[in-house]
C-alpha cells in the first residue's frame, strides 16, 4: 500500500517481499488444514486425526521457526519494536500452545454434597499389563473419557522385553452395546457367535454377531448386510452366516447339516439324559451335571481320529473326524472314573459307570436340509471337528476358508470377509456389564489383543474398566487392567452445598454454585469459596471450575468440577499482550516518538 | 458501468419489495364474531399487553409473549390487523373456537404430507383439528422418520408437533401471577383450574367474558384482572416503564423499519451514481445518517429494557455488527471524501438486514445462560462484533474494487484499495482482540483457552487469512497485488461469515450462541 509505506519505509523491498510471501503461505496452509478439520470432521475425529498429530504440530513448528528467523534477522530501522512485539507475541503464544499440549493436566472431580475429596480423576484412560512382575502402561488418550461413540484405537505396548505385545484395538464407552468377552463356554443352550473382518471399498470393519439374538445377530457394513443365524429344531441343527448385498435377487440355498454329536447318559432308575454337543464345540473342559444325581461328567480330551500309539498312548492320526473319541471323567457319588468313548461305534460301546449309569457318545449322519430363510442367499456354514472353518456359498460370497483366511466377495478383490473367531456357544459369555447411569459410573471397555514376538495373535479379550483380567500366554500369565488414573489435589475440598439458582418466578437456571471449604493441611489454613461458571477456584496450581451437576438416588446434589493445570496459559497471556501492544504500535501509534527513537 | 449501477439499484429495489411483502401480515379466517369483538375492545387489550408474564426465565410484557407464541404457532409475529395479545389470549382461553381455523403453519418439508390433493398448493396453514388428526394417523410414519437418526424430515415433524403443542399449552405457559412463597409464577390455566385460588374468580370472569365476545363485560373483567395483579405484585415484579418500553419496541419494530431505510438509502445512492445527481447522493447519505442514528437509538432502547447491552444470539450479533458496518462506512466517506463508501455500507447493511428479516431469525430476548454471565462476554462481543462489521465493509469494498478495476477512474480505485487496507487493518486488530478475549473467557469458564472447537478453529482460519493479507499488503509488490489483496479480503470475509453463521447452523459447536 503506497500510503502505508510511511508507517515503515522498507529498505530492501525484495527480501521483505519474499518474507511476506513465506508468511502468507504458512498462514494459508494453517487456515486450510484447520478449516478442513473444523468443517468436515466430527470433533473427536478431528482431534485424533489432525490436531494431535505430529504433522500438524510440524506446521506450527515451521510457523514458529519462521517467526524465530524473522525476529533474528529483523534489521528495520523504523517500526522495529512494534514488529518484534507482534512476532514475538505470536511466537510465545505458539510455544505456550506446545507447553499446553505437552504438559497441561485436565481432570474431573465429582463430589457429593457434604463429602470431601483430596484427589481427582484425570481425563485419561490407561491400560496396564503385568507379566512376571514387569509392568507396562499406555495412555489411550484423553478423548475417550466423555460419552463418546466407540472408536478404533492403535495403542501398542511391548512387555517382557518385547516378547509379548499388548495392543488396545477398540474402545467402547458403554459395553452394553457390544460383545465383550468371548472366551468361555456355557453348559446349556447353544448360542454360536462369530467375529468377522469385512473389507470393502477400501474400508475395513469388524463385526461381531451373536446368533439367536434379535439385536446382535445382524449388522451391516458398506452396503453388505450380514446375518448370523442359528436354527435348532429337534433334528435340525445348523448355524450360518449370510451376507446380503443390497439389490440382489433372493435365492434359496442348501445347507449341509453338520454331524450331530450327542452324549447319552442312561441309568436304571432315571430317564435317559441326552446332551447335544454343538459341532465345533471346544469339547475339552465341557462339563455336564447329572440330573437327579450327585455327580458330573467332564470331557478331558478329544481326538478326531483316535488310535493307540506305540507306547499305548492315545493319539490322533489326523485332523479329520474319522474316528472321533472323547475321554470322559465321571464323578458320581464321589467316585471318580475315567473312560474313552468312541463316536463311530456308539451302538457297541457303552461303558458302565458307578451307580448303574452308562454313557454313550454318538455322531449322527450328515444330511441335507433346506434353509428356512428364503431371503438369505449367501451363507457361511460353520462346522468344525476341531478348528472351525467356514463354507461360504451363494451368489455374492464365494469360497471356503478356515479361521483367519479371507474370502473374496463376488470375485472382487476389494471386498473380502475374514472370519476371525468362532464361538460355538457364547451366550453366557456375552457378558453385559450394566451401567449404573450417571456420568461417573459408565464402565468403559477396550478390546485388547495380545501378540507374541513372532506377530502371532495369542488372544483377543475385552477388558472392562477397573477389572483385573488374567490371560494365559505362552510366556506366562498377563494381568490386564483398564483404569482412570487419579491425582492428589494437594489440599482437601469439602462441598458444603450445591445450589442451582433460578431466574425469579421461573424454573430456568440462572446460576450453578458450589460452596466449598478448602483445607490445606500443610499450611493449616481453611478458606471458604464459591465456585460457579466463570468463577473458578485457583489453588495449588490447579483451577477448579463448575462444569456440571448431578443428583444421587437419595436426592443429594453432586457437583462435577473440571480440574485443570495449564502451564502454557501463561505463555498465551504474555504472547497476547505482546501481540496486542505490537499491533497497536504498528497500526495506530506509529507516529509516536517512542517508536522512532531507535534512529 | 452505469448499467451495472442501475442493475444494482433495481436488485435492491426488488429486495425491498420482497421484504415489504414478507412484512405484510398474513391473515387467517377468524372465528365468527372475533373481528368485531377485537375492534370493540381495542383499548382494553392495550392495557393487557403491558402485564408482565414470566416466560422462559424472563419477565416480558404479555404482548411480547403473544408475539413469540404467534411466531411459534402461526409463523409470524402478528395475525391480521388485530393485537397479538387478544388473539393469543383467545387461543389460550377459548381454543375450541379456533380448532377449525387454519392457524398452524405448515413446515415446508411436510407440505405434501399435510395437504390433501384437493387443497390449494399455496396454502401455508392448517387447522389444529386437521393437524391433530393427521398426527394421530401418521404416528407410524413419524416414528419411522424419527428413527432415522434425526433426519431433516424427523426434525420437521418435531417442529410441526411443537407448533400444535404450543397452541394447546398457551394457558399453562402464560405465567401471569406472582404468588407469595412460590418459586414459579401461577399460570392463567393454573388459576382457572384451581378453584381454591384467590385468582380463580377474576380469571374465570375474564375467560367467560372473552369467550362470550361481550365487549362491555370484557372491559370490566380486564380492569378487575389488572386490579388483582397490581394487588399481588411484589418487589420482583418488573417496573411498568420497562414493560412499556418493550411494548413500544415490539410495536414499532425498529429493526424492520431500519431494513427499509437502509435499502432505500442504498437505492437512492445507487441512483445518484447512475444519473449522476449530487442531490440524490446527498439524500442517500442523509438517509444513511438517519438510519445509523436510528439504529444506535434502537440498540440503546433494546439494551435498556433487555437489561443488557451485549449480544447473546445470532440476531443480536447481526444488529450489533451491521451498526458498525454503517458507522465505518460513514467514517470512510468523511475521511476519503467519496460517497461510494456510503453506498456500499448502505447496500451491505440493507442486504444483511433483509436476509435476517427473511430468515426465521427473530428479535428474541432471552436471559443469559449461566456460562454467558461474565464480564468477558462484554469484552469479547464488543471487539468481535465491530471486527465483523468492519471486515464486512472491507469485503464490499473489495468486490466494488474488482468490478471497477480498469474501468473507473484510477483515483477512485486507489482510494478504494487504500480504504480496504485501512479497514482490514482495523478489522484484523479487533478480530485479534476478539479471539484473545474469547480465549481468555474460555480459560475462565472451561479451564482451557483453546480447544479446537469449530468456532474457535474458524476464527483462527479467518485470522490467518487476514494476517496473510496484511503480510502481502505490507510487503508484496507488483501490479496484480491489489487484485490479489481484494480476493483475499473476500475469501477472508467468507471465513468470517462461516465462523459467524455457518458454525452455528451447519456444525455443532459449544458456541451455539452468537
Amino acid at each position: 500500500m503506497d500510503e502505508n509505506g510511511k508507517a515503515g519505509q522498507v529498505p530492501t523491498r525484495h527480501s521483505t517481499s519474499i518474507r511476506g510471501w513465506v508468511a502468507a503461505v504458512i498462514l494459508l496452509v494453517v487456515a486450510v488444514v484447520v478449516g478442513y478439520a473444523a468443517t468436515f470432521l466430527p470433533y473427536d475425529q478431528a482431534m485424533s486425526t489432525i490436531y494431535t498429530r505430529p504433522w500438524f504440530a510440524a506446521i506450527f513448528v515451521a510457523f514458529a521457526a519462521a517467526l524465530v528467523m524473522y525476529v533474528a534477522t529483523c534489521r528495520r530501522r523504523s517500526g522495529r519494536v512494534a514488529l518484534l512485539l507482534i512476532h514475538v507475541g505470536v511466537l510465545v503464544i505458539i510455544l505456550g500452545g506446545f507447553v499446553t499440549f505437552g504438559f497441561a493436566i485436565r481432570g474431573t472431580l465429582v463430589i457429593e454434597e457434604g463429602k470431601s475429596a483430596d484427589s481427582f480423576a484425570l481425563d485419561d484412560l490407561r491400560l496396564s499389563a503385568t507379566l512376571g512382575g514387569e509392568e507396562a502402561a499406555t495412555s489411550l488418550g484423553p478423548f475417550l473419557n466423555d460419552e463418546d461413540e466407540s472408536c478404533d484405537l492403535d495403542a501398542r505396548m511391548p512387555i517382557a522385553s518385547g516378547r509379548i505385545v499388548v495392543s488396545a484395538e477398540r474402545y467402547v464407552p458403554n459395553p452394553k452395546e457390544v460383545l465383550p468377552r468371548l472366551s468361555q463356554l456355557s453348559e446349556d443352550g447353544c448360542a454360536p457367535a462369530i467375529e468377522l473382518t469385512v473389507e470393502r471399498n477400501g474400508r475395513t470393519g469388524r463385526l461381531s454377531l451373536l446368533a439367536d439374538d434379535p439385536m446382535r445377530s445382524r449388522d451391516s457394513f458398506e452396503g453388505l448386510e450380514f446375518e448370523f443365524i442359528f436354527v435348532a429344531d429337534k433334528d435340525k441343527y445348523s448355524s450360518f452366516l449370510s451376507g446380503l448385498a443390497a439389490n440382489q435377487a433372493t435365492e434359496a440355498v442348501t445347507i449341509p447339516r453338520p454331524p450331530r454329536e450327542r452324549l447319552v447318559i442312561s441309568s436304571g432308575d432315571a430317564a435317559e439324559q441326552t446332551i447335544e454337543l454343538a459341532p465345533g464345540d471346544a469339547k475339552v473342559g465341557y462339563t455336564a451335571r447329572l440330573r437327579g444325581r450327585e455327580g458330573q461328567i467332564r470331557i478331558l480330551r478329544y481326538l478326531p481320529d483316535f488310535e493307540m500309539g506305540p507306547n499305548m498312548q492315545a493319539r490322533s492320526r489326523s485332523n479329520e473326524p474319522n474316528n472321533p473319541a472323547i475321554q470322559v471323567e465321571a464323578r458320581i457319588d464321589s467316585i471318580t472314573s475315567t473312560v474313552w468313548l468312541f463316536g463311530k461305534i456308539a451302538a457297541f460301546h457303552k461303558p458302565s459307570l458307578p451307580g448303574g449309569i452308562s454313557i454313550t457318545y454318538s455322531i449322527g449322519a450328515s444330511d441335507q436340509t433346506q434353509s428356512k430363510q428364503g431371503a438369505t442367499k449367501r451363507i457361511v456354514l460353520l462346522s468344525a471337528p476341531q478348528e472351525p472353518y467356514a463354507v461360504i456359498s451363494g451368489t455374492s460370497l464365494q469360497g471356503q476358508a478356515r479361521l483367519g483366511e479371507s474370502i473374496e466377495i463376488d470375485g472382487d478383490s476389494t471386498a473380502r470377509v475374514i472370519i476371525e473367531q468362532f464361538f460355538s456357544n457364547a451366550r453366557e459369555t456375552f457378558e453385559v456389564i450394566e451401567g449404573e447411569g450417571g456420568r461417573g459410573d459408565i464402565p468403559k471397555c477396550v478390546r485388547v489383543a495380545i501378540w507374541d514376538a513372532s506377530g502371532k495373535l495369542v488372544q483377543r479379550i475385552w477388558a472392562p474398566e477397573d477389572t483385573e483380567i488374567a490371560v494365559p500366554t505362552p510366556q506366562g500369565e498377563i494381568t490386564l487392567l483398564l483404569f482412570t488414573p487419579s491425582r492428589p489435589l494437594g489440599f482437601e475440598l469439602f462441598l458444603e452445598k450445591f445450589e442451582a439458582r433460578k431466574h425469579p418466578g421461573s424454573r430456568m437456571p440462572s446460576a450453578y454454585i458450589s460452596t466449598v471449604k478448602v483445607t490445606d493441611k500443610r499450611l493449616g489454613t481453611a478458606i471458604d469459596y464459591t465456585i460457579s461458571p466463570n468463577h473458578p477456584l485457583a489453588r495449588g496450581g490447579y483451577k477448579l471450575y463448575q462444569s456440571a451437576f448431578d443428583k444421587t438416588d437419595e436426592g443429594a446434589f453432586v457437583s462435577i468440577l473440571g480440574v485443570s493445570r495449564d502451564p502454557g496459559a501463561t505463555g498465551f497471556y504474555i504472547g497476547s499482550i505482546c501481540l496486542i501492544l505490537g499491533l497497536l504500535l504498528r497500526f495506530y501509534l506509529g507516529h509516536l516518538r517512542i517508536v522512532r527513537m531507535q534512529k | 458501468m452505469r448499467r451495472l449501477v442501475f442493475a444494482w439499484a433495481i436488485g435492491l429495489l426488488l429486495l425491498l419489495v420482497l421484504v415489504l411483502y414478507d412484512m405484510y401480515p398474513s391473515t387467517a379466517p377468524m372465528p365468527e364474531g372475533f373481528a368485531s369483538f377485537a375492534e370493540e375492545v381495542g383499548e382494553a387489550n392495550q392495557e393487557l399487553g403491558v402485564l408482565a408474564v414470566q416466560h422462559k426465565g424472563r419477565f416480558k410484557p404479555v404482548d411480547t409473549f403473544a408475539r413469540e407464541n404467534l411466531l411459534e404457532v402461526f409463523g409470524e409475529t402478528s395475525l391480521g390487523r388485530h393485537a397479538p395479545t387478544l388473539i393469543v389470549l383467545d387461543w389460550a382461553l377459548s381454543p375450541d373456537a379456533w380448532l377449525d381455523a387454519a392457524i398452524i403453519k405448515i413446515e415446508p418439508a411436510l407440505r405434501s404430507e399435510l395437504l390433501s390433493s384437493g387443497e390449494s398448493p399455496g396454502k401455508e396453514h392448517i387447522s389444529p383439528h386437521q393437524l391433530e388428526e393427521i398426527l394421530s394417523h401418521r404416528k407410524a410414519s413419524m416414528s419411522m422418520a424419527m428413527g432415522s437418526h434425526q433426519g431433516p424430515l424427523a426434525r420437521s415433524w418435531m417442529r410441526q408437533r411443537r407448533r400444535l403443542s404450543t397452541f394447546k399449552s398457551l394457558a399453562e405457559n402464560m405465567r401471569l401471577f406472582p404468588l407469595a412463597g412460590q418459586e414459579e409464577w401461577q399460570s392463567l390455566g393454573g388459576a382457572l383450574s384451581d378453584e381454591h385460588s384467590a385468582l380463580h374468580g377474576s380469571c374465570k370472569m375474564f375467560a367467560e367474558s372473552l369467550s362470550a365476545r361481550n365487549g362491555a363485560h370484557f372491559r370490566k373483567a380486564t380492569a378487575d384482572l389488572l386490579q388483582v395483579v397490581s394487588s399481588i405484585r411484589d418487589s420482583s415484579y418488573p417496573p411498568a416503564w420497562r414493560l412499556r418500553l418493550e411494548l413500544l419496541y415490539q410495536r414499532t419494530r425498529p429493526i424492520g423499519i431500519l431494513t427499509i431505510i437502509y435499502l432505500l438509502a442504498a437505492i437512492v445512492c445507487a441512483m445518484g451514481h447512475f444519473v449522476p445527481s449530487k442531490r440524490a447522493l446527498r439524500a442517500g447519505v442523509i438517509m444513511l445518517w438517519a438510519a445509523t442514528i436510528f439504529h444506535i437509538l434502537a440498540l440503546t432502547l433494546r439494551a435498556i429494557f433487555a437489561e443488557r447491552a451485549m449480544a447473546s444470539n445470532t440476531f443480536e450479533y447481526i444488529i450489533m455488527t451491521t451498526v458498525m458496518t454503517s458507522i465505518a462506512g460513514l467514517v470512510m466517506m468523511l475521511r476519503k471524501k467519496e460517497v461510494i463508501y456510503a453506498t456500499i455500507a448502505a447496500s451491505l447493511v440493507g442486504i444483511a438486514h433483509a436476509a435476517t428479516s427473511l430468515s426465521p431469525l427473530w428479535d428474541r430476548i432471552s436471559p443469559l445462560a449461566p456460562v454467558l454471565q461474565s464480564k468477558w462476554l462484554k469484552y469479547h462481543v464488543s471487539s468481535a462484533a465491530p471486527a465483523y462489521g468492519v471486515l464486512y465493509l472491507a469485503c464490499g469494498i473489495s468486490i466494488v474494487f474488482i468490478i471497477l478495476r480498469g474501468k473507473g477512474s484510477p483515483k477512485l480505485t486507489a482510494n478504494l484499495s487504500n480504504a480496504n487496507f485501512k479497514l482490514i487493518r482495523l478489522g484484523f486488530f479487533l478480530l485479534t482482540i476478539g479471539i484473545i478475549t474469547g480465549a481468555t473467557w474460555a480459560d475462565k469458564a472451561w479451564g482451557r483457552y483453546w480447544g479446537w472447537d469449530p468456532k474457535e478453529s474458524w476464527s483462527l482460519v479467518a485470522w490467518c487469512i487476514y494476517c496473510a493479507f496484511l503480510h502481502l499488503g505490507f510487503s508484496a509488490s507488483g501490479k496484480s497485488r491489489h487484485i490479489l489483496l481484494a480476493v483475499i479480503a473476500i475469501v477472508g470475509f467468507i471465513a468470517v461469515l462461516f465462523t459467524f453463521i455457518g458454525v452455528n447452523y451447519i456444525l455443532s459447536s459449544l458456541h451455539s450462541y452468537g
